[in-house]
């Protein structure tokens, strides 16, 4: 299992750019490792559409069970999840 | 002689009056109009916005070549409310006509005394620079000055990112988008002013079968799920959410967008008609009493389907 930080981009994310940056590096991870967590301790908020950008996309791409599965979100604010619930909810929608 | 004047009193309640005022700007571009008078000698209270929407006048006016050697007057009070929002070297260059913006923005700081300040900061796209810099100076100032108010803090950041997020994608054509905010315990101000792509015709454009009216528009733009950018990562869930926390705290949004506003003011929204602004102004008046955060939303219709959601939040 890889763990990954997202300090550097703390506390806030709230751009395309990065939300980009973000998705694009964890795709990495998960063709390396089966297993990713991402500690999103430093995170305070991000914007919806980061979320459906980042977490959205990915849960889309390698279906609910898989996502389940190989991608463990830690230190998770209680508004940091509604938010990622919020952007993966709008992810299946779209599909 | 052409002659553009602020109001005395120029608070939020006097926005629509001065965009009246500043309408024919955006039919002036390239004209370099001789014998223009901008009147700001009779300011004598001014609101961040109205800072903000002056400042932006002023820099459209500029940029886009619209005045010939245009007297500017301006009063003691204006002068140091410059100052105090470190707007005056901005300015200056502009009045000087040596425009070195960008370079003066980097030299902008987080002002803290018994109040705090956001200097105005250019919502630059394509460069880290922004980003790393509300991230690295300007946050860390919000939570250390609002240390303990932990759920205002979540707050006043959910509603920042969605705020930027929204001028970021609104404004592609403009890279002028300022962002500035002041607050004290009890209430933060954050506002955005921009010159380029309004909503009401981003948002108009993937409405347009439905003939609405630029306020409806506007109105459309609060209401959840409503993008201009349907099938791709944006929801339409930005303004919708900020006025849900606005409505939940009695605080207070407005946003003006191509000749039409809409307001929400204490839970009570408005909408109507006003001066043409090319591109959009948004206020937000959050009060910090009572903070909300968005799992205090009520009105989600698909709690079910988020609760079903399996995220391993370990």
């Amino acid at each position: 299992m890889k763990t990954i930080n997202l300090d550097k981009y703390s506390p806030l994310i709230s751009s395309q750019e990065v939300g980009e940056e973000i998705h694009s590096f964890l795709l990495k991870q998960l063709d390396k490792h089966e297993v990713v967590e991402v500690n999103l301790g430093s995170i305070k908020t991000m914007a919806t559409f980061c979320a459906k950008q980042i977490f959205g996309q990915l849960y889309v791409s390698l279906s609910a069970e898989k996502f389940f599965e190989r991608i463990k979100l830690i230190n998770v604010n209680e508004d940091l999840q509604m938010i990622i619930r919020l952007g993966i909810l709008s992810a299946i929608k779209n599909e | 002689m052409i002659i553009f004047s602020a109001p005395k009193y120029f608070d939020q309640g006097r926005i629509e009056e001065f965009l009246n005022t500043a309408e024919p700007i955006f039919k002036m571009k390239n004209k370099l109009t001789p014998d223009v008078v901008f009147d700001l000698g009779k300011v004598n209270r001014c609101s961040v916005t109205a800072l903000l929407v002056i400042y932006k006048f002023i820099d459209y006016t500029y940029h886009n070549y619209c005045f010939k050697k245009p007297n500017i007057s301006v009063s003691k009070y204006l002068e140091q409310s410059w100052d105090t929002y470190q707007f005056t070297d901005l300015i200056k260059a502009y009045i000087d006509n040596k425009d070195k913006t960008e370079r003066e923005y980097k030299k902008l700081k987080v002002e803290i005394h018994e109040d705090f300040l956001i200097a105005p900061q250019a919502l630059l796209r394509n460069t880290t620079y922004t980003s790393e810099k509300l991230n690295s100076e300007f946050l860390p100032q919000i939570q250390k000055y609002y240390i303990g108010q932990d759920k205002a803090v979540n707050m006043i950041f959910t509603c920042l990112s969605e705020l930027l997020l929204n001028f970021w994608e609104h404004a592609k054509k403009d890279s002028r988008s300022i962002i500035i905010a002041s607050g004290d315990k009890n209430k933060i101000e954050i506002s955005c002013a921009d010159t380029g792509d309004g909503i009401v015709s981003t948002l108009g454009t993937s409405l347009s079968k439905k003939n609405l009216t630029p306020e409806q528009i506007l109105e459309l733009a609060l209401n959840k799920g409503e993008t201009s950018k349907e099938l791709t990562n944006h929801m339409g869930y930005g303004l919708w959410i900020v006025e849900e926390i606005v409505k939940l705290t009695k605080s207070r949004l407005h946003i003006y967008s191509q000749g039409a506003f809409v307001k929400n003011d204490y839970g009570k929204r408005i909408s109507g008609r006003c001066g043409y602004w090319q591109g959009t102004i948004v206020t937000l008046i959050l009060y910090l009493k009572d903070p909300k955060t968005i799992s205090d939303i009520p009105n989600y219709e698909d709690k079910e389907d988020l609760k079903n959601i399996k995220i391993d939040f370990s």
